[in-house]
Protein backbone atom coordinates (compact mmCIF):
# COMPACT_ATOMS: atom_id res chain seq x y z
CA UNK A 1 0.00 0.00 0.00
CA UNK A 2 2.89 2.26 1.23
CA UNK A 3 4.82 1.40 -2.06
CA UNK A 4 1.75 2.40 -3.91
CA UNK A 5 1.23 6.01 -2.70
CA UNK A 6 4.95 6.03 -2.85
CA UNK A 7 5.24 5.66 -6.89
CA UNK A 8 1.83 7.75 -6.96
CA UNK A 9 3.99 10.51 -5.38
CA UNK A 10 6.71 10.02 -7.38
CA UNK A 11 4.66 10.39 -10.86
CA UNK A 12 2.81 13.51 -9.45
CA UNK A 13 6.34 15.03 -9.09
CA UNK A 14 6.92 14.12 -12.23
CA UNK A 15 3.62 15.74 -14.01
CA UNK A 16 5.38 19.30 -14.25
CA UNK A 17 8.01 17.60 -16.54
CA UNK A 18 5.34 15.89 -18.64
CA UNK A 19 2.91 18.38 -19.08
CA UNK A 20 6.27 20.49 -20.21
CA UNK A 21 7.10 17.61 -22.49
CA UNK A 22 3.20 17.38 -23.88
CA UNK A 23 3.18 20.99 -24.73
CA UNK A 24 6.80 21.13 -25.94
CA UNK A 25 6.14 18.00 -28.47
CA UNK A 26 2.34 19.58 -29.17
CA UNK A 27 4.10 22.67 -30.54
CA UNK A 28 6.90 20.93 -32.71
CA UNK A 29 3.69 18.55 -34.28
CA UNK A 30 1.75 21.54 -34.95
CA UNK A 31 4.60 23.55 -36.80
CA UNK A 32 4.62 20.52 -39.20
CA UNK A 33 1.14 22.06 -40.54
CA UNK A 34 2.79 25.81 -40.71
CA UNK A 35 3.85 25.31 -44.02
CA UNK A 36 1.34 22.70 -45.50
CA UNK A 37 0.41 25.16 -48.21
CA UNK A 38 3.01 25.54 -50.89
CA UNK A 39 2.12 29.07 -51.49
CA UNK A 40 3.40 29.89 -48.35
CA UNK A 41 7.01 29.28 -49.22
CA UNK A 42 7.06 32.10 -52.19
CA UNK A 43 5.97 34.43 -49.10
CA UNK A 44 8.31 32.94 -46.30
CA UNK A 45 11.38 36.13 -46.70
CA UNK A 46 14.43 33.95 -45.42
CA UNK A 47 16.82 36.63 -45.13
CA UNK A 48 14.24 38.21 -42.76
CA UNK A 49 13.99 35.22 -40.68
CA UNK A 50 17.64 34.20 -40.19
CA UNK A 51 18.03 38.05 -39.62
CA UNK A 52 15.93 38.18 -36.86
CA UNK A 53 16.99 35.25 -35.29
CA UNK A 54 20.68 36.24 -35.97
CA UNK A 55 19.99 39.62 -34.16
CA UNK A 56 17.85 38.38 -31.27
CA UNK A 57 21.07 36.06 -30.63
CA UNK A 58 23.87 38.60 -30.86
CA UNK A 59 22.11 41.43 -28.99
CA UNK A 60 21.46 38.35 -26.18
CA UNK A 61 24.79 37.15 -26.03
CA UNK A 62 26.21 40.79 -26.12
CA UNK A 63 24.22 42.12 -23.29
CA UNK A 64 24.87 39.01 -21.05
CA UNK A 65 28.51 39.27 -22.15
CA UNK A 66 29.26 42.37 -21.21
CA UNK A 67 26.27 42.60 -17.81
CA UNK A 68 28.77 39.35 -16.78
CA UNK A 69 32.11 41.56 -16.41
CA UNK A 70 30.91 44.86 -15.77
CA UNK A 71 28.74 43.17 -12.52
CA UNK A 72 31.92 41.60 -11.86
CA UNK A 73 33.10 44.68 -11.44
CA UNK A 74 30.89 46.31 -9.97
CA UNK A 75 30.39 43.52 -6.90
CA UNK A 76 34.18 44.13 -5.92
CA UNK A 77 33.31 47.38 -5.73
CA UNK A 78 30.93 47.04 -3.43
CA UNK A 79 32.93 44.26 -1.54
CA UNK A 80 35.32 46.31 -0.96
CA UNK A 81 33.39 49.19 0.07
CA UNK A 82 32.55 47.73 3.48
CA UNK A 83 28.86 48.83 3.39
CA UNK A 84 25.79 46.75 4.81
CA UNK A 85 24.93 43.87 2.42
CA UNK A 86 21.46 44.43 3.17
CA UNK A 87 21.72 47.98 1.87
CA UNK A 88 23.90 47.01 -1.16
CA UNK A 89 21.79 43.88 -2.04
CA UNK A 90 18.24 46.13 -1.92
CA UNK A 91 19.79 48.61 -3.84
CA UNK A 92 20.62 46.04 -6.56
CA UNK A 93 17.26 44.26 -5.91
CA UNK A 94 16.02 47.72 -6.72
CA UNK A 95 17.85 48.09 -10.15
CA UNK A 96 16.63 44.73 -11.09
CA UNK A 97 13.23 45.26 -10.69
CA UNK A 98 12.63 48.75 -11.84
CA UNK A 99 9.51 48.82 -14.94
CA UNK A 100 11.51 48.28 -18.34
CA UNK A 101 9.60 51.29 -19.55
CA UNK A 102 10.47 53.89 -16.81
CA UNK A 103 14.16 52.50 -17.52
CA UNK A 104 13.85 52.91 -21.21
CA UNK A 105 12.11 55.88 -21.29
CA UNK A 106 15.11 57.23 -18.75
CA UNK A 107 17.40 56.53 -21.03
CA UNK A 108 16.05 58.44 -23.98
CA UNK A 109 15.53 61.36 -21.65
CA UNK A 110 19.21 61.25 -20.73
CA UNK A 111 20.79 60.00 -23.58
CA UNK A 112 19.22 61.25 -26.81
CA UNK A 113 20.35 64.37 -28.81
CA UNK A 114 17.95 66.04 -27.10
CA UNK A 115 18.63 64.60 -23.49
CA UNK A 116 20.32 65.76 -20.31
CA UNK A 117 23.91 64.60 -21.53
CA UNK A 118 23.46 66.30 -24.68
CA UNK A 119 23.21 69.42 -23.71
CA UNK A 120 25.75 69.20 -21.13
CA UNK A 121 28.23 68.43 -23.55
CA UNK A 122 26.78 71.41 -25.39
CA UNK A 123 27.62 73.41 -22.65
CA UNK A 124 30.89 72.07 -22.35
CA UNK A 125 31.29 72.50 -25.56
CA UNK A 126 32.23 68.95 -26.48
CA UNK A 127 30.67 67.06 -29.42
CA UNK A 128 27.72 64.37 -28.83
CA UNK A 129 27.44 61.68 -30.65
CA UNK A 130 25.10 58.91 -28.56
CA UNK A 131 22.57 57.27 -30.72
CA UNK A 132 20.20 55.80 -28.16
CA UNK A 133 17.69 54.81 -30.91
CA UNK A 134 20.54 51.54 -32.06
CA UNK A 135 22.01 48.80 -31.03
CA UNK A 136 23.95 50.93 -28.69
CA UNK A 137 20.81 51.63 -26.97
CA UNK A 138 19.44 48.38 -26.37
CA UNK A 139 22.76 47.12 -24.90
CA UNK A 140 22.99 49.72 -22.68
CA UNK A 141 19.24 49.18 -21.36
CA UNK A 142 19.43 45.25 -21.61
CA UNK A 143 22.71 45.29 -19.74
CA UNK A 144 21.60 47.52 -16.66
CA UNK A 145 19.13 44.96 -16.07
CA UNK A 146 21.50 42.26 -16.49
CA UNK A 147 24.22 43.75 -14.25
CA UNK A 148 22.40 44.70 -11.06
CA UNK A 149 21.63 41.03 -11.58
CA UNK A 150 24.57 39.88 -11.92
CA UNK A 151 26.30 42.22 -9.53
CA UNK A 152 23.81 40.42 -7.12
CA UNK A 153 24.98 37.27 -7.22
CA UNK A 154 29.34 37.95 -7.10
CA UNK A 155 28.37 39.97 -4.26
CA UNK A 156 26.70 37.21 -2.45
CA UNK A 157 29.00 34.83 -3.40
CA UNK A 158 31.97 37.59 -2.00
CA UNK A 159 30.26 38.09 1.60
CA UNK A 160 29.81 34.42 1.82
CA UNK A 161 33.51 33.61 1.77
CA UNK A 162 34.79 32.31 5.04
CA UNK A 163 36.82 35.27 7.12
CA UNK A 164 39.15 32.83 8.12
CA UNK A 165 39.89 31.56 4.14
CA UNK A 166 40.60 34.78 3.19
CA UNK A 167 42.53 35.24 6.29
CA UNK A 168 44.70 32.75 5.42
CA UNK A 169 45.02 33.71 1.88
CA UNK A 170 45.87 37.52 2.95
CA UNK A 171 48.91 35.65 5.69
CA UNK A 172 50.43 33.70 2.50
CA UNK A 173 50.63 37.36 1.28
CA UNK A 174 48.30 36.33 -1.96
CA UNK A 175 46.54 39.69 -3.27
CA UNK A 176 42.77 39.14 -3.34
CA UNK A 177 41.97 39.68 -7.18
CA UNK A 178 45.23 36.78 -7.53
CA UNK A 179 43.33 35.12 -4.54
CA UNK A 180 40.11 35.19 -6.96
CA UNK A 181 41.78 33.71 -9.81
CA UNK A 182 44.01 30.81 -7.95
CA UNK A 183 41.79 29.68 -5.24
CA UNK A 184 38.34 31.56 -5.56
CA UNK A 185 36.89 31.16 -8.97
CA UNK A 186 35.07 27.74 -8.63
CA UNK A 187 33.84 28.94 -5.45
CA UNK A 188 32.37 32.36 -7.16
CA UNK A 189 31.22 31.14 -9.73
CA UNK A 190 29.64 28.00 -8.75
CA UNK A 191 26.12 27.85 -9.74
CA UNK A 192 26.51 30.96 -11.99
CA UNK A 193 25.32 28.94 -14.84
CA UNK A 194 21.72 29.52 -13.85
CA UNK A 195 22.21 33.02 -13.31
CA UNK A 196 23.74 33.04 -17.01
CA UNK A 197 20.41 31.08 -18.29
CA UNK A 198 18.22 33.61 -16.61
CA UNK A 199 20.08 36.91 -17.93
CA UNK A 200 20.00 34.83 -21.52
CA UNK A 201 16.46 34.58 -21.49
CA UNK A 202 15.70 38.00 -20.33
CA UNK A 203 17.66 39.36 -22.86
CA UNK A 204 16.25 37.43 -25.87
CA UNK A 205 12.64 38.08 -24.81
CA UNK A 206 13.65 41.60 -25.33
CA UNK A 207 10.05 43.11 -26.22
CA UNK A 208 9.63 46.56 -24.60
CA UNK A 209 13.44 47.66 -24.58
CA UNK A 210 13.62 46.43 -29.06
CA UNK A 211 9.95 48.20 -29.33
CA UNK A 212 10.75 51.90 -27.75
CA UNK A 213 15.02 51.80 -28.80
CA UNK A 214 15.17 49.58 -32.47
CA UNK A 215 15.81 52.89 -34.60
CA UNK A 216 15.61 50.42 -37.73
CA UNK A 217 14.00 47.35 -38.57
CA UNK A 218 17.28 45.14 -38.93
CA UNK A 219 16.69 45.73 -35.03
CA UNK A 220 14.30 43.18 -34.51
CA UNK A 221 13.78 40.70 -31.56
CA UNK A 222 12.07 37.53 -32.19
CA UNK A 223 9.61 38.70 -29.45
CA UNK A 224 9.10 41.75 -31.36
CA UNK A 225 8.70 40.01 -35.04
CA UNK A 226 6.13 37.78 -33.68
CA UNK A 227 4.00 41.14 -32.15
CA UNK A 228 4.56 42.53 -35.65
CA UNK A 229 3.32 39.75 -37.43
CA UNK A 230 0.20 39.05 -35.89
CA UNK A 231 -0.70 42.86 -35.18
CA UNK A 232 0.18 44.07 -38.75
CA UNK A 233 0.44 40.89 -40.68
CA UNK A 234 -2.19 39.06 -39.15
CA UNK A 235 0.48 36.42 -39.63
CA UNK A 236 -0.12 33.70 -37.71
CA UNK A 237 2.37 31.09 -39.01
CA UNK A 238 5.17 33.14 -38.68
CA UNK A 239 4.53 33.80 -35.45
CA UNK A 240 4.21 30.24 -34.43
CA UNK A 241 7.28 29.43 -36.47
CA UNK A 242 9.41 32.06 -34.83
CA UNK A 243 7.98 31.23 -31.08
CA UNK A 244 8.93 27.46 -32.07
CA UNK A 245 12.62 29.16 -33.28
CA UNK A 246 13.18 30.65 -30.26
CA UNK A 247 11.65 28.02 -28.10
CA UNK A 248 13.74 25.55 -29.71
CA UNK A 249 17.07 27.22 -29.48
CA UNK A 250 16.24 27.96 -25.82
CA UNK A 251 16.04 24.93 -24.99
CA UNK A 252 19.08 23.78 -26.57
CA UNK A 253 21.24 26.43 -24.66
CA UNK A 254 19.74 25.48 -22.09
CA UNK A 255 19.98 21.64 -21.57
CA UNK A 256 23.63 22.33 -22.88
CA UNK A 257 24.58 24.57 -19.58
CA UNK A 258 22.47 23.28 -16.92
CA UNK A 259 20.59 20.26 -18.28
CA UNK A 260 23.09 18.14 -16.86
CA UNK A 261 22.93 19.47 -13.06
CA UNK A 262 19.28 20.19 -13.33
CA UNK A 263 16.84 18.04 -15.81
CA UNK A 264 18.46 14.66 -15.73
CA UNK A 265 19.71 15.12 -12.03
CA UNK A 266 15.77 15.32 -11.31
CA UNK A 267 15.20 12.19 -13.75
CA UNK A 268 18.00 10.35 -12.31
CA UNK A 269 17.21 10.70 -9.06
CA UNK A 270 13.65 9.65 -9.78
CA UNK A 271 15.14 6.41 -10.72
CA UNK A 272 17.27 5.95 -7.84
CA UNK A 273 14.15 6.45 -5.70
CA UNK A 274 12.09 4.13 -7.85
CA UNK B 1 -40.01 30.15 -13.63
CA UNK B 2 -43.32 32.57 -13.11
CA UNK B 3 -40.57 34.88 -11.29
CA UNK B 4 -38.53 34.50 -15.07
CA UNK B 5 -41.66 35.39 -16.88
CA UNK B 6 -42.18 38.54 -14.59
CA UNK B 7 -38.66 39.42 -14.69
CA UNK B 8 -38.54 39.01 -18.60
CA UNK B 9 -41.88 41.12 -18.45
CA UNK B 10 -40.70 44.00 -16.53
CA UNK B 11 -37.62 43.77 -18.89
CA UNK B 12 -39.82 43.65 -22.65
CA UNK B 13 -40.28 47.69 -22.54
CA UNK B 14 -36.58 48.73 -21.78
CA UNK B 15 -35.36 46.60 -24.63
CA UNK B 16 -38.14 47.85 -27.10
CA UNK B 17 -36.57 51.76 -25.51
CA UNK B 18 -33.08 50.91 -26.26
CA UNK B 19 -31.68 52.37 -29.15
CA UNK B 20 -29.89 50.65 -32.45
CA UNK B 21 -26.12 50.28 -32.39
CA UNK B 22 -23.53 51.37 -34.91
CA UNK B 23 -20.12 49.68 -34.08
CA UNK B 24 -17.22 51.83 -35.86
CA UNK B 25 -13.66 49.96 -35.83
CA UNK B 26 -11.10 52.72 -36.60
CA UNK B 27 -7.78 53.72 -35.16
CA UNK B 28 -6.71 55.55 -31.96
CA UNK B 29 -6.34 59.40 -33.06
CA UNK B 30 -9.62 59.75 -34.90
CA UNK B 31 -11.71 59.03 -31.51
CA UNK B 32 -9.27 60.89 -29.29
CA UNK B 33 -10.30 63.72 -27.35
CA UNK B 34 -8.76 65.87 -29.68
CA UNK B 35 -9.93 63.80 -33.11
CA UNK B 36 -13.16 64.14 -34.76
CA UNK B 37 -14.61 61.28 -33.82
CA UNK B 38 -16.43 62.60 -30.77
CA UNK B 39 -17.99 65.71 -32.88
CA UNK B 40 -18.73 63.28 -35.69
CA UNK B 41 -20.57 61.18 -33.05
CA UNK B 42 -22.64 64.04 -31.57
CA UNK B 43 -24.07 65.00 -35.36
CA UNK B 44 -24.93 61.36 -36.76
CA UNK B 45 -26.33 60.37 -33.46
CA UNK B 46 -29.00 63.88 -33.67
CA UNK B 47 -30.05 62.46 -36.96
CA UNK B 48 -29.96 58.34 -36.47
CA UNK B 49 -31.34 58.13 -32.90
CA UNK B 50 -28.95 55.26 -32.51
CA UNK B 51 -25.87 54.85 -30.15
CA UNK B 52 -22.55 55.05 -32.04
CA UNK B 53 -20.43 53.05 -30.61
CA UNK B 54 -16.30 53.31 -31.42
CA UNK B 55 -13.57 50.91 -30.73
CA UNK B 56 -9.98 51.39 -31.88
CA UNK B 57 -7.08 49.81 -32.46
CA UNK B 58 -3.23 51.37 -31.72
CA UNK B 59 -2.76 52.30 -35.67
CA UNK B 60 -4.41 52.07 -38.86
CA UNK B 61 -1.73 49.86 -39.76
CA UNK B 62 -3.63 47.13 -37.40
CA UNK B 63 -7.15 47.63 -38.54
CA UNK B 64 -6.70 45.27 -41.54
CA UNK B 65 -5.20 42.53 -39.72
CA UNK B 66 -7.69 42.58 -36.67
CA UNK B 67 -10.07 42.28 -38.87
CA UNK B 68 -8.68 39.69 -40.62
CA UNK B 69 -7.37 37.32 -37.71
CA UNK B 70 -10.65 37.80 -36.18
CA UNK B 71 -12.92 37.39 -39.65
CA UNK B 72 -14.84 39.99 -37.79
CA UNK B 73 -16.01 37.80 -34.84
CA UNK B 74 -16.04 41.01 -32.85
CA UNK B 75 -19.20 42.29 -34.53
CA UNK B 76 -17.76 45.27 -36.64
CA UNK B 77 -19.89 47.16 -39.01
CA UNK B 78 -18.17 49.46 -40.28
CA UNK B 79 -14.06 49.87 -40.62
CA UNK B 80 -13.10 53.49 -40.73
CA UNK B 81 -9.03 54.55 -41.76
CA UNK B 82 -8.39 51.87 -44.14
CA UNK B 83 -5.51 53.90 -46.59
CA UNK B 84 -6.20 53.29 -49.98
CA UNK B 85 -2.66 51.11 -51.08
CA UNK B 86 -4.64 48.43 -48.65
CA UNK B 87 -7.90 48.53 -50.63
CA UNK B 88 -6.86 45.67 -52.93
CA UNK B 89 -5.70 43.40 -50.20
CA UNK B 90 -8.90 44.20 -48.22
CA UNK B 91 -11.30 43.11 -51.01
CA UNK B 92 -8.95 40.32 -51.46
CA UNK B 93 -10.06 39.28 -47.82
CA UNK B 94 -13.61 38.85 -47.96
CA UNK B 95 -14.36 40.73 -45.43
CA UNK B 96 -16.26 43.95 -46.82
CA UNK B 97 -19.74 44.31 -49.07
CA UNK B 98 -20.31 46.46 -51.71
CA UNK B 99 -22.18 49.76 -50.81
CA UNK B 100 -24.52 52.43 -52.98
CA UNK B 101 -23.41 55.45 -51.67
CA UNK B 102 -23.04 58.06 -54.90
CA UNK B 103 -19.51 59.04 -54.65
CA UNK B 104 -19.63 62.23 -57.79
CA UNK B 105 -18.87 65.60 -57.21
CA UNK B 106 -15.96 64.98 -54.38
CA UNK B 107 -12.94 66.77 -54.37
CA UNK B 108 -11.34 63.55 -55.44
CA UNK B 109 -11.48 61.07 -58.20
CA UNK B 110 -13.17 58.12 -56.46
CA UNK B 111 -15.02 55.16 -57.73
CA UNK B 112 -14.95 51.96 -55.91
CA UNK B 113 -18.03 49.96 -54.78
CA UNK B 114 -16.73 49.05 -51.41
CA UNK B 115 -14.75 51.37 -49.95
CA UNK B 116 -15.96 55.37 -49.75
CA UNK B 117 -13.55 58.20 -48.79
CA UNK B 118 -13.68 60.16 -46.09
CA UNK B 119 -10.42 62.22 -46.03
CA UNK B 120 -7.03 62.71 -48.15
CA UNK B 121 -3.62 64.37 -47.94
CA UNK B 122 -0.18 64.33 -49.41
CA UNK B 123 2.84 62.94 -47.74
CA UNK B 124 5.56 65.52 -46.85
CA UNK B 125 8.77 65.77 -45.04
CA UNK B 126 8.17 68.41 -41.99
CA UNK B 127 11.04 70.43 -41.08
CA UNK B 128 11.86 73.19 -38.10
CA UNK B 129 13.01 76.50 -40.16
CA UNK B 130 14.40 77.25 -36.92
CA UNK B 131 17.01 74.93 -36.95
CA UNK B 132 17.21 74.30 -41.13
CA UNK B 133 17.55 77.24 -43.13
CA UNK B 134 17.95 75.47 -46.45
CA UNK B 135 15.57 72.76 -46.50
CA UNK B 136 16.08 70.35 -50.05
CA UNK B 137 13.48 70.94 -52.74
CA UNK B 138 13.72 67.41 -54.07
CA UNK B 139 14.27 63.83 -53.63
CA UNK B 140 17.59 64.73 -55.72
CA UNK B 141 18.59 67.09 -53.18
CA UNK B 142 17.70 65.35 -50.09
CA UNK B 143 20.17 62.47 -50.93
CA UNK B 144 23.20 64.51 -51.94
CA UNK B 145 23.01 66.17 -48.64
CA UNK B 146 24.29 63.77 -46.27
CA UNK B 147 24.57 66.30 -43.14
CA UNK B 148 20.08 65.82 -43.11
CA UNK B 149 18.63 63.50 -40.82
CA UNK B 150 15.69 61.86 -41.31
CA UNK B 151 12.80 60.08 -39.65
CA UNK B 152 10.66 57.82 -41.48
CA UNK B 153 8.19 54.85 -40.83
CA UNK B 154 8.19 51.68 -41.21
CA UNK B 155 6.11 50.70 -44.36
CA UNK B 156 5.27 47.16 -43.33
CA UNK B 157 3.19 48.95 -40.08
CA UNK B 158 2.55 52.42 -41.11
CA UNK B 159 0.70 54.07 -43.72
CA UNK B 160 2.66 56.70 -43.86
CA UNK B 161 5.74 54.76 -44.17
CA UNK B 162 4.10 52.73 -47.26
CA UNK B 163 3.18 55.81 -48.76
CA UNK B 164 6.71 56.73 -48.54
CA UNK B 165 7.60 53.59 -50.11
CA UNK B 166 4.94 54.63 -52.79
CA UNK B 167 5.74 57.93 -53.14
CA UNK B 168 9.40 57.00 -54.14
CA UNK B 169 8.49 54.04 -56.48
CA UNK B 170 6.10 56.69 -58.36
CA UNK B 171 9.38 58.78 -59.29
CA UNK B 172 12.14 56.63 -59.31
CA UNK B 173 10.30 53.05 -60.30
CA UNK B 174 12.90 50.43 -61.10
CA UNK B 175 15.29 52.77 -59.51
CA UNK B 176 13.78 52.89 -56.50
CA UNK B 177 16.00 50.51 -54.46
CA UNK B 178 19.25 52.69 -55.36
CA UNK B 179 17.34 55.47 -53.83
CA UNK B 180 16.42 53.45 -50.72
CA UNK B 181 20.52 52.96 -50.45
CA UNK B 182 21.03 56.53 -51.13
CA UNK B 183 19.23 57.85 -48.44
CA UNK B 184 20.24 54.97 -46.07
CA UNK B 185 22.91 56.47 -43.89
CA UNK B 186 20.60 59.70 -43.53
CA UNK B 187 17.38 57.74 -41.78
CA UNK B 188 18.35 58.01 -37.98
CA UNK B 189 15.15 56.56 -36.65
CA UNK B 190 12.51 53.75 -38.58
CA UNK B 191 9.42 54.79 -36.02
CA UNK B 192 7.04 51.59 -35.84
CA UNK B 193 3.90 54.41 -35.86
CA UNK B 194 3.71 57.93 -37.17
CA UNK B 195 2.96 59.38 -33.83
CA UNK B 196 6.34 57.56 -32.22
CA UNK B 197 8.42 59.47 -35.08
CA UNK B 198 6.36 62.63 -35.06
CA UNK B 199 6.96 62.53 -31.35
CA UNK B 200 11.23 62.07 -31.66
CA UNK B 201 11.03 64.31 -34.35
CA UNK B 202 9.47 67.10 -31.94
CA UNK B 203 11.98 66.24 -29.47
CA UNK B 204 14.42 67.49 -31.94
CA UNK B 205 16.04 63.62 -32.95
CA UNK B 206 15.95 64.65 -36.73
CA UNK B 207 15.72 67.35 -39.46
CA UNK B 208 12.82 66.02 -41.36
CA UNK B 209 9.89 63.82 -40.32
CA UNK B 210 7.88 61.86 -43.08
CA UNK B 211 4.30 63.55 -42.20
CA UNK B 212 1.58 65.54 -43.83
CA UNK B 213 1.52 68.54 -45.78
CA UNK B 214 -1.21 69.52 -43.38
CA UNK B 215 0.80 69.19 -40.23
CA UNK B 216 2.02 72.42 -40.03
CA UNK B 217 -1.54 73.79 -40.02
CA UNK B 218 -1.72 71.79 -36.63
CA UNK B 219 1.13 73.41 -35.20
CA UNK B 220 0.06 76.99 -36.65
CA UNK B 221 -4.16 76.90 -35.91
CA UNK B 222 -3.92 75.16 -32.38
CA UNK B 223 -0.26 76.51 -31.16
CA UNK B 224 0.36 79.25 -33.33
CA UNK B 225 3.33 78.25 -34.55
CA UNK B 226 5.15 78.57 -37.31
CA UNK B 227 8.43 77.31 -37.24
CA UNK B 228 7.34 74.00 -38.49
CA UNK B 229 7.22 73.40 -42.64
CA UNK B 230 6.45 71.33 -44.90
CA UNK B 231 9.08 70.51 -47.83
CA UNK B 232 7.97 71.58 -51.56
CA UNK B 233 9.46 68.74 -53.35
CA UNK B 234 9.52 69.83 -57.53
CA UNK B 235 9.04 66.33 -58.34
CA UNK B 236 5.19 65.93 -56.73
CA UNK B 237 3.53 64.87 -53.75
CA UNK B 238 2.08 61.13 -53.38
CA UNK B 239 -1.09 61.45 -52.03
CA UNK B 240 -3.49 59.39 -49.54
CA UNK B 241 -6.97 58.77 -49.32
CA UNK B 242 -8.46 57.19 -46.41
CA UNK B 243 -11.51 55.01 -46.60
CA UNK B 244 -14.15 53.14 -44.70
CA UNK B 245 -16.39 50.39 -45.44
CA UNK B 246 -19.22 48.10 -44.30
CA UNK B 247 -18.37 44.62 -43.05
CA UNK B 248 -19.78 41.46 -44.48
CA UNK B 249 -21.26 40.62 -40.98
CA UNK B 250 -21.73 43.97 -40.20
CA UNK B 251 -25.07 43.55 -37.77
CA UNK B 252 -26.70 46.53 -38.81
CA UNK B 253 -26.48 46.92 -42.47
CA UNK B 254 -29.09 49.86 -43.28
CA UNK B 255 -27.55 51.70 -40.16
CA UNK B 256 -24.36 51.26 -41.80
CA UNK B 257 -25.04 52.59 -44.80
CA UNK B 258 -26.61 55.79 -43.65
CA UNK B 259 -23.44 56.70 -42.01
CA UNK B 260 -21.31 56.14 -44.97
CA UNK B 261 -24.07 58.59 -46.95
CA UNK B 262 -23.65 60.75 -43.89
CA UNK B 263 -20.01 60.64 -44.11
CA UNK B 264 -20.15 62.73 -47.28
CA UNK B 265 -22.01 65.26 -45.97
CA UNK B 266 -21.06 68.85 -43.89
CA UNK B 267 -21.51 67.12 -40.69
CA UNK B 268 -18.88 64.91 -40.81
CA UNK B 269 -16.67 66.31 -42.97
CA UNK B 270 -16.38 69.72 -41.56
CA UNK B 271 -14.41 68.20 -38.74
CA UNK B 272 -11.98 66.83 -40.87
CA UNK B 273 -9.59 69.78 -41.35
CA UNK B 274 -9.14 70.46 -38.09
CA UNK B 275 -10.11 67.06 -36.49
CA UNK B 276 -8.15 64.42 -38.03
CA UNK B 277 -5.98 67.40 -39.99
CA UNK B 278 -6.13 65.50 -43.38
CA UNK B 279 -8.06 67.65 -46.46
CA UNK B 280 -11.81 66.71 -46.67
CA UNK B 281 -13.35 64.73 -49.64
CA UNK B 282 -15.65 67.77 -50.03
CA UNK B 283 -15.20 71.46 -51.66
CA UNK B 284 -14.43 73.41 -48.11
CA UNK B 285 -12.28 75.43 -49.39
CA UNK B 286 -14.56 78.74 -48.31
CA UNK B 287 -15.54 77.18 -44.80
CA UNK B 288 -12.44 75.63 -43.85
CA UNK B 289 -10.19 79.12 -45.27
CA UNK B 290 -7.55 79.35 -42.48
CA UNK B 291 -7.18 75.61 -42.28
CA UNK B 292 -6.22 75.64 -46.32
CA UNK B 293 -4.12 78.72 -46.42
CA UNK B 294 -2.09 76.99 -43.15
CA UNK B 295 -2.31 74.03 -45.26
CA UNK B 296 -1.95 74.72 -49.29
CA UNK B 297 -2.29 71.66 -51.40
CA UNK B 298 0.99 70.57 -53.11
CA UNK B 299 2.33 69.98 -56.27
CA UNK B 300 0.40 66.28 -56.36
CA UNK B 301 1.55 62.96 -58.19
CA UNK B 302 -0.92 60.76 -60.32
CA UNK B 303 -3.05 59.22 -57.73
CA UNK B 304 -2.11 55.06 -57.96
CA UNK B 305 -4.60 52.23 -56.61
CA UNK B 306 -2.22 49.73 -55.84
CA UNK B 307 -2.79 45.63 -56.32
CA UNK B 308 -1.45 44.09 -53.23
CA UNK B 309 1.46 42.41 -55.64
CA UNK B 310 2.70 46.25 -56.48
CA UNK B 311 2.21 47.40 -52.73
CA UNK B 312 5.21 44.33 -51.71
CA UNK B 313 7.23 45.19 -54.12
CA UNK B 314 7.59 48.47 -52.89
CA UNK B 315 8.18 46.90 -49.64
CA UNK B 316 10.53 44.57 -51.11
CA UNK B 317 12.38 47.55 -52.70
CA UNK B 318 12.80 49.09 -49.09
CA UNK B 319 13.46 45.73 -47.69
CA UNK B 320 16.54 45.00 -50.23
CA UNK B 321 18.19 48.15 -49.53
CA UNK B 322 18.02 47.76 -45.61
CA UNK B 323 19.73 44.20 -46.55
CA UNK B 324 22.18 45.53 -48.61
Amino acid sequence: MNKFYFDWGVSFLRLPYLIYLAFIITLFISSLFIFSDIKDFKEFNLLSYLGTIKFTFFQAFLACFISSIVGFFFSLIFYFSNKDPRVISSFLNFCFILPVIFVSFGSIFFYSSNGILSIIFDWLPIDYDMKIFSLKGIIYVTSYFNIALNANFFYRKLINIPENYMKVLQSNGIPFLKSIRLQLKKFIFSGYSSVLILSFIFCIGNFTIVYLLSGSPNLTTIELAIYQFIVFDADLKMGILLGITQLAIILLISISIIGKTTIFNTFTTFKKII
Amino acid sequence: MNFKVLIITLLLPFSALAKEELKIFTYGSFNSDWGPGPNIEKEFESICNCDLIWNTADSSGALLSRVKLTNNKEGYDILLGLDDSLVDEAKKNDLFIKHSVQTDGLDIDWNDEYFTPFDYGYFSFIYDSDKLNQPPMSFKELAERNEISIIIMDPRYSTPGLGLAKWINQIYKDEASNFWNKIQDQIVITSKSWSDGYGLFLEGESDLVLSYTTSPAYHSLVEGSSQYKSLKFEEGHASQIEVMGILNNASNIDLAKSFLEFSLTDGFQQYIPQGNWMYPVLNLKESQKEFYDAAPLPFSLDQVFPSSEEKDSWIASWEKSIIE
